[in-house]
């Protein structure tokens, strides 16, 4: 299995006889990945760099189990989402969101979108991410990780059924009840806010 | 569709445009910290596997040790009689004399 140039098969083997330098070597051409993955779903009291390192740590021990049936880059994503969701798990889910808890960069898009039904502007493309991420904290581990991957990265469901394990049906029951919790929450923000 | 569906596509649309810049080498401190968890717990996993190995061996060990004293309290159960033949023919024949 070559991997854009360079043959992952050989490194995954020389790892399992404990060659050091493959393991630097796939440490590396996975970092890109891992660290996207990580950023994307870290828990609030986790260090990234523990979490990542975690995240290698399990890789390694878990390389014998390593087919080569899937990419190595999709059997690496489930093992880095799965372990950043058992990292989640641990932490409560934040109360509802409140007016007062916005900036007012993140109140302006509120009140862009209330008011029109045109797309937002450029500049309103930040405070509009920072406002998801806060919708996001609302919602449980699960639910965050399929709005993540289908609304935020774009993926399809057979990319984050590739990603997760879970079946299509799920992701999609999921991907609606997030959602749904999701616009609950932006209509009490509204309501009496804005206009 | 609904006035907040449509409002929560359209923030959805605008989020999903920031692009996050990624870090596309890893910090060396991270890469050596890693490397060198992988070394001990490589080396935790090889005494591990000798311990695992002398707990199997420990235990057959066990096993074989019952069967053998189960073994002999058997036959010793079997053959009662064997301690007195001789007392019982030395017996016979001095009466018989």
């Amino acid at each position: 299995m070559s991997e854009g140039g360079v043959d992952v098969q050989s490194w995954v083997r020389s790892v399992q006889q404990g060659d050091e330098a493959a393991a630097r070597a796939l440490f590396n051409h996975l970092f890109p990945l891992v660290i996207k993955i990580v950023r994307a779903h870290l828990p609030r009291r986790t260090s990234e760099e523990d979490l990542v390192q975690t995240v290698f740590m399990k890789l390694f021990a878990k390389l014998d189990q390593f087919s080569g049936r899937v990419p190595l880059e999709h059997w690496v994503s489930r093992i880095a989402v799965n372990t950043c969701l058992n990292q989640i798990s641990t932490e409560r889910v934040r109360p509802e969101l409140r007016w007062a808890d916005l900036s007012e960069a993140e109140e302006r898009v509120l009140q862009s979108l209330a008011s029109t039904t045109d797309d937002l502007e450029p500049s309103h493309n930040l405070a509009s991410r920072e406002l998801v991420d806060k919708l996001l904290e609302r919602l449980s581990p699960a639910d965050r990780l399929v709005i993540m991957l289908m609304h935020l990265e774009g993926r399809t469901v057979e990319e984050v059924r590739q990603i997760t394990g879970w079946n299509a049906s799920l992701i999609k029951v999921r991907a609606f009840r997030a959602r749904r919790k999701m616009k609950k929450h932006l209509e009490t923000l509204l309501e009496g806010n804005v206009l | 569709m609904k006035p907040i569906d449509d409002l929560l596509k359209r923030l959805f649309k605008a989020a999903a445009s920031v692009e996050r810049p990624e870090p596309c080498a890893p910090p060396f401190a991270l890469e050596a910290r890693t490397l060198a968890a992988w070394r001990v717990s490589r080396s935790t996993g090889e005494l591990s596997g000798l311990l695992r190995f002398f707990r199997v061996g420990l235990g057959l060990a066990s096993v074989l040790m019952v069967v053998i004293i189960g073994l002999s309290l058997r036959n010793l159960a079997k053959e009662p009689g064997k301690e007195f033949a001789m007392p019982n023919v030395t017996m016979n024949l001095a009466l018989s004399q």
